[in-house]
């Protein structure tokens, strides 16, 4: 991110921070829909984000940790949206008509499904540290540094996280295996 | 350890799909929002305290030797003076007033005087006595116990004021670390983060008048029975520096200790003055305390109110 751009916006500079909250935009609210997993949620939690970025732009004192430090911000506002809201539907709902059929290595609809209803399950503090590692690919003591919580509180939350998501899925071979047996 | 590659692999598949594309109307909702969202400002200079060293470490340890050896000394040699006595407190000269502030230094000792620190609209001045120091924004007086365990005007027997600004605080203040509660904007938000703060007590707040501005006045202890080895990095902590990324604060103060915190609001900027004591910090020493606190005048911008009268107590 630029950082006269974010001088700018630290002294006020509403033009400045516009620019910043176009180009930051997009990676914030990819984040927020993959953790909480409802479109109207992370709009909310985006919109939440980007206002206190503008907030407490100020207090950045390292321009070069800009990314990181939105994260915290982002999650921050995810755990808002999660306690507002009691909106976590029992039923799971697939994701929108617009995103693609498959990706590869997700073999089945029927794979989604069940990483769907295993994802939910997860609190937003176990859910932030997946997308976080897997889909920002941070490491994991950059996770431990964008929460504000210990490294070992990280790989714990990883593996709890990665366990349920395993259980679904094998959850989901086990049927498949019935089925063909019958 | 194949299966757990294949998990980790379909995630990471999964989490791909998905929109990423921002809609423009919450973009625009944002940007119309700016002029009616005040930005955060630090407005006294950020102090950062140290991590705790190996050296540290060391001496921390050193001075529990020394304790050690102090209370089995006091256990064996009969005492000089009488348990818990107290000197009576001898007359304090009031701080006069000149009528030109002095910048206050980085650090070092201070001759008595009338000091200004911060830039307006947080701009303070108070008057301290003779056998104050400064240090990181801190006036203190200390009782040749600092120790690097210690933050200024935080070890045994010391006194000490400072202002801060303050965006968060820590939820628990020995087990602070991955703690951190927004504090929100306005007095009351940061009153009540700090009434909920675990590890320490807080009192009812009250209103009272600091430098002459309404405030809220909250007393804050250490409980005296806290084990700082049990806490992270074997010291309490309060609030970090402002902003969400942790670092620095207000931190390191021994149990019994005392913060009487002033939370006030000049100009539309929330200040917070720490007045700082310990359960064995003499009375002529807490009655300088007082008188600096008497002392405190805020730089309030010429639009804003003006200040009502003098003044509040520690």
């Amino acid at each position: 991110m630029d950082a006269d751009l974010i001088g700018r916006a630290q002294r006020g500079d509403e033009e400045a921070f516009a620019s910043l909250a176009v180009a930051a935009g997009d990676r914030l609210h990819a984040v927020a829909h993959r953790i909480l997993r409802d479109i109207d949620l992370a709009e909310d939690a985006t919109q939440q984000a980007l206002l206190a970025i503008w907030r407490d732009l100020p207090l950045l004192r390292d321009p070069t940790r800009f990314d990181a430090w939105s994260y915290r911000l982002l999650v921050r506002a995810c755990y808002a949206e999660g306690r507002r809201t009691r909106r976590w539907a029992a039923n799971v709902r697939l994701l929108p008509a617009d995103e693609p059929e498959a990706a590869e290595g997700l073999s089945t609809v029927v794979d989604r499904d069940q990483l769907e209803r295993g994802f939910r399950r997860l609190s937003i503090d176990h859910r932030a540290v997946v997308v976080l590692h897997h889909y920002l690919d941070l490491p994991l003591d950059e996770v431990a540094e964008v929460l504000g919580v210990p490294a070992g509180t990280v790989r714990s939350r990883l593996h709890h996280a990665m366990r349920g998501l395993r259980a679904a899925l094998e959850a989901d071979a086990r049927q498949a295996t019935r089925e063909v047996a019958q | 350890m194949s299966a757990d590659r294949d998990v980790n692999r379909i995630v990471r598949s999964w989490l791909e799909e998905g929109r990423t594309a921002l809609p423009d109307r919450v973009l625009d909702t944002v940007l119309d929002q700016l002029p009616a969202t005040p930005q955060r400002r630090v407005l006294w200079p950020v102090r950062r305290f140290r991590e705790m060293t190996a050296f540290t470490k060391f001496a921390v340890a050193a001075a529990a030797v020394v304790a050690a050896i102090a209370v089995i000394g006091a256990i064996t040699f009969p005492r000089l003076t009488g348990t818990g006595a107290q000197p009576t407190p001898s007359p304090t000269a009031s701080p006069v007033p000149t009528p030109t502030a002095l910048l206050l230094p980085a650090t070092g000792a201070l001759d008595a005087g009338t000091y200004s620190y911060g830039e307006s609209p947080a701009r303070l001045t108070y008057t301290v006595p003779n056998g104050w120091s400064t240090t990181d924004g801190f006036v203190y007086k200390d009782r040749g116990s600092v120790s690097p365990a210690y933050a200024p005007g935080g070890g045994p027997g010391d006194v000490a004021l400072v202002p801060w600004t303050v965006s968060h605080t820590y939820g628990d203040a020995c087990h602070w670390q991955g703690n951190l509660v927004d504090a929100g904007s306005t007095v009351d938000e940061l009153v009540s983060a700090l009434q909920a703060q675990k590890s320490r007590v807080a009192s009812t707040p009250t209103d009272v008048l600091l430098g002459g501005i309404p405030s809220r006045r909250l007393v804050m202890t250490t409980p005296a029975d806290l084990d700082l080895a049990s806490c992270d990095m074997g010291v309490v902590s309060f609030w970090p520096d402002p902003g969400p990324d942790v670092s620095g604060g207000l931190c390191c103060t021994k149990p019994g200790s005392t913060d009487v915190v002033y939370v006030v609001d000049v100009a539309g900027n929330r200040l917070v003055v720490v007045a700082r004591h310990q359960a064995d910090s003499l009375a002529v020493d807490l009655a300088e305390l007082d008188g600096v606190i008497a002392s405190l005048r805020f730089d309030v911008p010429a639009a804003s109110p003006s200040p009502i009268s003098p003044s509040a107590s520690r």
